[in-house]
């Protein structure tokens, strides 16, 4: 007979190499769909929208600049505005109805490996800075659209929150209106980069991420 | 039976042992591709959408130099019919004329810049994205073939053009 030591071995070895398969398989189920009806507490609720994992959040790497897009349910806009670790339901209820005519996102634009101030990033000339500001602050919100479904949205509102020296990053907090697949579709940001002649970046929000969103849990 | 059961077991270790080896190997030799430069560039639909967008431009210039060439046309037929040439409209005729080559001329820089431009802007962005599936697919090298002879042989089997531009528009899309 075969010696029983022999035998744990070949099935330990047999055992590990598929139970790491499964393990991988699992893995990737838990991103999609593991946390569907969950309810999660003001910051685990942000934590949640913020982990790329989740698939609210889509970078885009081209070069040497990020891209980078944060779809906002309207929890998570009420958890940033009131930062407190409870939230009341009278108070998301009277938020869901401010909010709800349009649907938010943040860009962001990040220098890679650089530091300083994105829009100082590879300058010719003191002009060429000032023209950027200006582009940044009101021209760029042209060159934004969110495709949602069939429909194509222009960019309603736009804010460029400018981070200066203390980050190679620029954020820009837009607003789309809503359009009649807005709950049943995948939204695709479009941005045309004059700046950095990275050209049409796009970046899509899965429909499926945004329906396994968790719920607030409110008091 | 001690002595078959040891058969066996030696056998079986040997096997382990072979597929532990290949798997080694497998990993440790540099996995290699190519793909097809035209074909990749062609089928990359951020080059379909910007080659769109620009024919608009184009053909809506050419609109303009159009109209511009009729009533250059106009005027000289005009010129021809009037049995006492009128000095305005001689002077109508050049200054049209004058404005016609300036802007046609005008038309095949701009033309011409925004080519390149969008050229750039496509090449960059093709560029990362293959290189992003090289990453993601654990290939050493990609090469590229264009029929001038930098590749001259490799195997059909390993052509990942097809696989090459799935995940480039993938990317381009924004959904991976």
């Amino acid at each position: 007979m075969l010696n029983k030591y022999h035998l744990i071995f070949i099935c330990t070895f047999l055992f590990a190499a598929c139970a790491g398969e499964q393990a991988e398989k699992d893995n990737e189920t838990n991103i999609v769909s593991g946390n569907v009806g969950e309810l999660l507490e003001p910051i685990d609720y942000v934590g949640w929208v913020q982990n790329p994992e989740n698939g609210l959040k889509m970078n885009k790497v081209i070069d040497d600049i990020q891209f980078s897009v944060q779809y906002k349910p309207y929890e998570y806009i009420v958890c940033m505005e009131e930062r407190t670790p409870s939230v009341q339901d009278s108070l998301l209820k009277r938020k869901f109805n401010e909010l709800s005519e349009m649907q938010y996102f943040d860009l962001t634009i990040s220098l890679v490996d650089g530091a300083g101030e994105l829009l100082k990033y590879r300058l010719n000339s003191g002009q060429q800075y000032s023209e950027r500001v200006n582009y940044f602050s009101f021209a760029m919100q042209k060159d934004i659209v969110l495709v949602d479904g069939k429909d194509t949205i222009p960019c309603e509102l736009y804010h460029f929150e400018r981070a200066y020296d203390v980050m190679p990053s620029g954020t820009f907090l837009l607003g789309f209106g809503k359009k009649n697949e807005t709950l049943s579709s995948s939204k695709t940001l479009v941005l045309y980069d004059r700046v950095f002649g990275k050209g049409t970046i796009k970046l899509t929000i899965d429909k499926e991420r945004i329906k396994n969103t968790p719920k607030l849990k409110t008091i | 039976m001690v002595g078959k059961n040891k058969i066996l077991f030696v056998i079986i270790l040997l096997l382990l042992g072979a597929n532990a080896f290949i798997i080694v190997q497998y990993k440790s030799s540099p996995k290699t591709g190519y793909v097809l430069i035209q074909e990749l560039y062609n089928g990359f639909e951020m080059k379909k959408e910007m080659e769109k967008k620009y024919l608009q431009v184009k053909n809506s210039r050419e609109k303009i130099l159009d109209s511009l060439t009729l009533e250059l046309k106009i005027l000289s037929q005009k010129i021809a019919i009037e049995k006492e040439k009128n000095p305005e409209t001689i002077q109508s005729f050049e200054s049209k004329r004058a404005e016609f080559i300036e802007r046609k001329q005008m038309f095949e820089e701009d033309n011409n810049a925004l080519s390149q431009k969008y050229d750039q802007e496509i090449l960059t962005q093709l560029n990362q994205y293959t290189k992003d599936f090289g990453k993601a697919n654990g290939y050493t090298y990609i090469f590229g073939n264009d029929g001038n002879g930098s590749l001259m042989f490799s195997e059909d089997s390993q052509n990942i053009t097809n696989e090459v531009i799935e995940f480039i528009n993938n990317k381009y899309k924004g959904v991976e």
